[in-house]
C-alpha cells in the first residue's frame, strides 16, 4: 500500500506528457480563455456564444497577423 | 431633481444591503482555493462548472506540457509575480507539488506549459473577482 501510494505520489503526473505544436497550443489556449471571458463577461447563452467566438477569433487572428508581421525578422 | 442624484438615491438601498465582510472574503477564498466554487456557493451552478472545467483543463495542460513552476525567493521581479499568478490557480498547485510534479524546462511545450499554468492562475483572479461583483448586487 506504502508503495503504491509512493508510486501514484511521484509518478501519476509526471506519466503526464503532452508535446504540442505551436499552432494548436494557440487554439487550446484561445478557446479555454474564450470561454472564461464569455461566461464572466455575459449573462445568457446566445450572448455568451457570441462574444466567445468573438473573442477566440481575435485571439487567433491577431496571433496570425503578428506572425506574417514578424516573418520578415526571424532574429 | 437632477437625474444623477437620483441615480444615486435609487443604488443606496442595494448597497444598504452588502454581506457581510466575513462572507465576502469566505466566498473569495472558496473562489481561491477550488476555481468555481465561489460561483456554485452563491447559486450559479452553471457558470461554476464551465469555469471548474476550463480553468481546470487548463492548468492540467500547463502539467501535461512540463509547464515549470516559478519560485518566490529566485530574486527575480518575473520570477515572483510568475509564482504568484500560478498560486492564484488554488490548491491545484500545492497538490501538484504534493504528487511530485516538476516541471521539465528543457521539453519542447514547456514555454507553453508555463504560459497555460500562470494563465489559469490570472483567469481565476477574474473568477475571484466576478464572485465578489456578485456578492456585492453588482452584477447577476
Amino acid at each position: 500500500m506504502a508503495a503504491w501510494l509512493a508510486n501514484l505520489r511521484h509518478g501519476v503526473l509526471n506519466s503526464l506528457v503532452m508535446a504540442i505544436a505551436h499552432f494548436n497550443a494557440l487554439l487550446l489556449f484561445a478557446f479555454f480563455v474564450s470561454v472564461v471571458f464569455a461566461v464572466l463577461s455575459k449573462d445568457t447563452p446566445r450572448e455568451r456564444l457570441i462574444y466567445g467566438l468573438k473573442v477566440f477569433l481575435a485571439f487567433v487572428g491577431v496571433a496570425l497577423a503578428l506572425g506574417w508581421l514578424m516573418y520578415p525578422f526571424p532574429r | 431633481m437632477p437625474k444623477k442624484e437620483l441615480e444615486v438615491k435609487a443604488a443606496s438601498p442595494a448597497s444598504a444591503a452588502h454581506p457581510p465582510a466575513g462572507r465576502l472574503i469566505g466566498l473569495c477564498v472558496a473562489a481561491w482555493l477550488i476555481p468555481g466554487l465561489g460561483h456554485l456557493v452563491l447559486g450559479r451552478r452553471g457558470r461554476a462548472a464551465i469555469l471548474f472545467l476550463s480553468i481546470l483543463t487548463m492548468f492540467i495542460l500547463g502539467l501535461a506540457m512540463k509547464g515549470e513552476f516559478f519560485t518566490s525567493g529566485a530574486g527575480s521581479l518575473l520570477s515572483t509575480l510568475g509564482h504568484y499568478g500560478e498560486l492564484s490557480v488554488g490548491v491545484a498547485m500545492p497538490i501538484a507539488r504534493f504528487f511530485g510534479y516538476h516541471g521539465n524546462p528543457l521539453f519542447v511545450s514547456s514555454d507553453y506549459g508555463t504560459a497555460f499554468l500562470v494563465t489559469a492562475g490570472m483567469l481565476n483572479i477574474l473568477c475571484i473577482l466576478d464572485v465578489y461583483d456578485i456578492a456585492m448586487g453588482r452584477k447577476k
